[in-house]
């Protein structure tokens, strides 16, 4: 019965359907056969919109935007041109190690792809990277936004495993450096090979020769001294707002969001006078645009997972392959498997609700320790959120780079391989997580 | 109000209890909000195997926690027009149903447990109970949850004056937002997901519920003191569709209301057990819990919040619970 | 058809400027969450469900302004390997699939309308069954504009 959902959805999105038509018409033909009522689609559309801490997206794709047209996003770009420019892949690894960052304050890896694609994108096409290869740097990077924390994923873990918070956020850590290491290592390799290097020299020179034919000198394009550190400080600024209202405790991480916002206006206006507010509404449209094409997906999504759910699919799947087998290795090596296909169709807490209570006993029984268990939980929801066909860092980042999903699918593979090997070390090599509690 | 005789029209659920003459035993769904090993969860099992045992095998009831269904509003609606048949939920949340029920959120509107218990076995209660009945949800039972206490971080309160500017998150629920702002709390309604993170940074320096849920949400990492204003009481609804009740015998429907009572009652007493052992964990855990003796000049303050809620709502379920000795 | 292109233009910037609105009222009434609490030592409690109910409106009318354009987020493998002169025929299928189900939702959305009742919202205590019609106002202009999309796909041979 749950097969006919899973492959009418999968025909609908090989013949190109809109995905939030293929989940939406696979879902109402299964409730309509299965004398469901079908005003849960409604209800399901709109509970997939309405979080708070979904607020986080729209606000981070305009602070992206509104950065890139205010100047902001160019001067974070130039100055971290001047340390990575010698590097291969330098401005790609530099996305990673954002993401890193950035996860230190939003607990959300769409937020994160939405808020470093948006600034990276001039840096990483300067650097004369295919837009599909920057999109995917970034749909590979950004759901370390849940391992780093703080993160909404340990905090329904720690309650569901009753275990404490604070030590799935301190495990989390070394995660997310392991996620970030893995991930550096193919962009570097692979932009050596692309020789990218030499591209964005090409690129550098023709900017340079259109800068001399409209008769501007650079010179006067790039003050010196204090007045460019000072230039420069404002745009620094942004991450130094972001971060530390949210340590100092004046907004919450989604907060922040909005935050942003505000100071990219006020900056991009009057600091740096490169848009008015007579731009604001077309720039605030753009990014309207891009919200609805990703959260209409997540809306999508979440009706899927409930007709999933409500028939019961994961829960017999689980219940069946976790039976077949009493080896810890093989245990985990399926629940892995599980959890990475679940994630292509499922949302991450969704999937934490089904999963928890039916897994983890067996866990237990097999001696893993819960806090483990969490965190080897929480970096396969992460690398879900990457897989094909339904990832929705890879969507998010599909959008923000302005490329196809299955652009940035193809060049996923060795970013998957590069996770999965990370995902395998924190499984089988518990102390590379497990000393720092 | 009249609203929905659409619910009434669309339900198809009461179709199910027809076919158990065939042997096969009706399954009906209950969804709940609340993890696995809860009071909702351990509410919704005791039912669960009041009725399969009460009915010898002719119904079996599967549950869904976690909101895997659905949560508070969502999970009305469903329950509503039958894609679920039961649901345990925060009985503060039927109040966007039934405006009168909203009574239950005032503040110190219970003097203490025992005050909760007569009101629960009352003809009071049965009839409140009742005003569910024209949304297609009836009300098996109360569980009752507990008092909610403030937690902070700055310092035990002892005194209203000391929740003045206190960057406290409150519940969603108009009354407990105008009883805070009463008290001269800098009041925030946060989203219970952001609510950890923002008590941990300092965004919020406080917050109120339960003693049994801040154990089990943690909120102990992240908040140094219990303190025991008991400012309102909580707890938890069994509701099941109206037309499949009305649709069944009056045997089975007498077994529904029984069995809800009783699960409602035997939990509530579990609920007042467990308040103690969550108190003395968190204890353990080292949040340090003070009493508050004089709660007079709290209720002085939040007199407001009644005359406002009186202009707009009946006053007759108000006096008769105060009432009740 | 001229009428018809005009209307769907005319509707295309009425949507425009309601999600400008919309994400303008969304920047102003979050910001102002924060401001309140920080600086004014106070907080609304309707401030963050405005919010979210706003965001939900920009979300479904920017989805039926992508709809109208064919620009939804979708898996484009199969165009790329036919040949230009089917792609129109592609095309006119993808949009009859997005017919097909915004059509249905409009009439769900009319009956999750119905059953809204008098439900009012947590907080703002605003009737749900308003908040639920955006689902029927937007659903229906994506109705309307992937029929446009259709016909013009129709009437003029290439794809453009
Ligand atoms: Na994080
Ligand atoms: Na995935």
């Amino acid at each position: 019965m749950g097969g006919i959902l899973f492959i009418t959805a999968l025909l609908l999105l090989v013949l190109g359907a809109p995905i939030v038509v293929a989940l939406g018409l696979a879902s109402w033909l299964f409730i309509a056969f299965n004398d469901i009522q079908s005003v849960v689609i409604i209800q399901k559309l709109f509970a997939g919109i309405d979080s708070a801490a979904l607020l986080a997206v729209p606000f981070f794709i305009l602070a992206g935007d509104l950065m890139n047209r205010g100047g902001i996003a160019k001067r974070i770009v130039n100055m971290v041109s001047g340390f990575v420019g010698n590097i291969h892949g330098g401005m790609g690894i530099v996305a990673v190690i954002a993401c890193m960052f950035f996860a230190a304050i939003s607990g959300s890896g769409i937020a994160t792809a939405a808020a470093i694609g948006s600034v990276t994108l001039v840096g990483m096409k300067k650097a004369g990277y295919d837009p599909a290869f920057s999109a995917t740097v970034v749909a590979a990077a950004s759901p370390i936004g849940i391992i780093i924390p703080p993160s909404i994923a340990y905090i329904i873990y720690a309650v569901l495993a009753k275990v404490s918070v604070a030590d799935m956020y301190k495990v989390g850590i070394p995660a997310g450096v392991i996620m970030g290491i893995a991930l550096i290592l193919p962009t570097y390799l692979i932009a050596k090979k692309r020789d990218y290097m030499s591209k964005a020299a090409e690129i550098a020179a023709v900017d340079a020769a259109a800068l001399e034919d409209s008769g501007l000198e650079a010179q006067a394009l790039k003050p010196k001294g204090f007045k460019a550190f000072i230039d420069s400080a404002w745009a620094l600024g942004t991450p130094i707002i972001i971060v530390g209202g949210v340590f100092a405790g004046i907004f919450t991480p989604t907060e922040s969001a909005v935050v942003a916002v505000v100071y990219s206006i006020i900056i991009g206006i009057f600091v740096y006078k490169e848009m008015s507010f007579k731009d604001l509404p077309s720039i605030f449209l753009g990014s309207a645009i891009s919200t609805a094409g990703i959260m209409i997906i997540m809306a999508a999504a979440a009706l899927f997972a409930w007709v999933m759910v409500y028939v019961k699919i994961p829960q017999t799947i689980l219940n069946s392959v976790l039976g077949l087998t009493q080896s810890k290795v093989l245990i985990l090596l399926l629940l892995n498997g599980i959890v990475l296909i679940a994630g292509m169709f499922m949302e991450s807490g969704s999937i934490q609700y089904i999963l928890v209570p039916i897994a983890l006993p067996i866990a237990k029984a097999l001696g893993i320790d819960p806090v483990h268990f969490g965190i080897i939980l929480a970096t396969n929801l992460a690398i879900g959120m990457l897989t094909p066909p339904f990832g929705i860092t890879l969507f998010t980042s599909a959008r923000v780079f302005d490329t196809s999903i299955q652009a940035v699918s193809l060049q996923t593979l060795p970013y998957l391989i590069a996770l999965i090997a990370a995902l395998m070390l924190i499984t089988f090599m518990p102390q590379t997580v497990m000393w720092i509690v | 109000g009249s609203n929905n005789d659409s619910a009434a029209s669309t339900s198809t659920a009461q179709a199910t209890t027809e076919t158990s003459t065939s042997g096969e035993p009706v399954v009906l769904k209950l969804g709940h909000i609340a993890n696995p090993d809860t009071a909702y969860d351990n509410f919704a099992h005791e039912f669960k195997r009041l009725i399969e045992e009460g009915s010898n095998g002719k119904y079996e009831i599967d549950i869904y926690p976690s909101g895997q269904l659905g949560v508070d509003r969502e999970l009305m609606e469903s329950l509503q027009i039958g894609n679920v048949d039961l649901t345990v939920i925060t009985a503060s949340d039927i109040n966007q149903f039934v405006p009168d029920m909203a009574v239950q959120d005032l503040p110190y509107l219970f003097r203490d447990w025992d005050h909760v218990e007569k009101f629960l076995d009352s003809d009071v209660a049965q009839e409140f109970f009742g005003l569910t009945d024209e949304v297609n949800m009836t009300t098996l039972g109360f569980m009752p949850r507990g008092f909610r206490h403030v937690t902070s971080n700055v310092e035990p309160i002892y005194a209203p004056e000391q929740l003045k500017n206190l960057k406290i998150r409150v519940a969603e629920s108009e009354i407990y937002i105008e009883t805070f702002k009463a008290l001269g709390a800098n009041a925030q309604a946060m989203a219970w997901s952001e609510v950890f993170t923002a008590l941990q940074q300092g965004t919020i320096d406080a917050h109120e519920n339960t003693i049994v849920t801040t154990r089990d949400y943690k909120i102990n990492e992240v908040q140094k003191y219990v303190s025991e204003t008991g400012h309102f009481f909580a707890f938890a609804a069994l509701q099941m569709n109206s037309n499949l009740l009305n649709g069944m015998s009056e045997e089975d429907q007498a077994l529904f209301r029984e069995s809800g009572l009783e699960a409602a009652k035997k939990l509530g007493e579990e609920q007042k057990n467990d308040e103690a052992s969550a108190k003395a964990e968190l204890i353990d855990l080292g949040m340090s819990f003070n009493e508050v003796d004089d709660k007079t000049a709290f209720e002085a303050l939040v007199s407001p919040v009644y005359d406002e809620f009186f202009e707009t709502h009946d006053k007759k379920y108000f006096d008769a619970i105060k009432n009740i000795q | 058809m001229v009428f018809i292109n005009k209307l769907s233009h005319w509707l295309n910037k009425i949507s425009g400027y309601f999600l400008v609105f919309c994400f303008g009222l969304m920047t102003i009434t979050y910001f102002g969450q924060v401001l309140l609490r920080y600086v004014f030592q106070t907080g609304l409690h309707w401030t963050e469900e405005l919010t979210r109910y706003t965001n939900i409106a920009m979300v479904m009318v920017g989805s039926a302004m992508l709809a109208g354009q064919h620009k939804h987020i979708n898996v484009s493998a199969l165009e790329m390997m036919l040949p230009e002169s089917l792609r129109k025929y592609l095309y006119i299928f993808q949009q009859l699939l997005s017919l097909i189900f915004f059509g249905v939702v409009v009439k769900i959305s009319l009956d999750m309308v119905a059953l809204a009742g008098t439900q009012v919202s947590t907080n703002m205590r605003v009737p749900m069954a308003y908040v639920y019609s955006i689902f029927t106002v937007a659903f229906a202009i994506s109705v309307f504009q992937v029929i446009v999309y259709i016909l013009n796909l129709l009437v003029k041979r290439e794809v453009q």
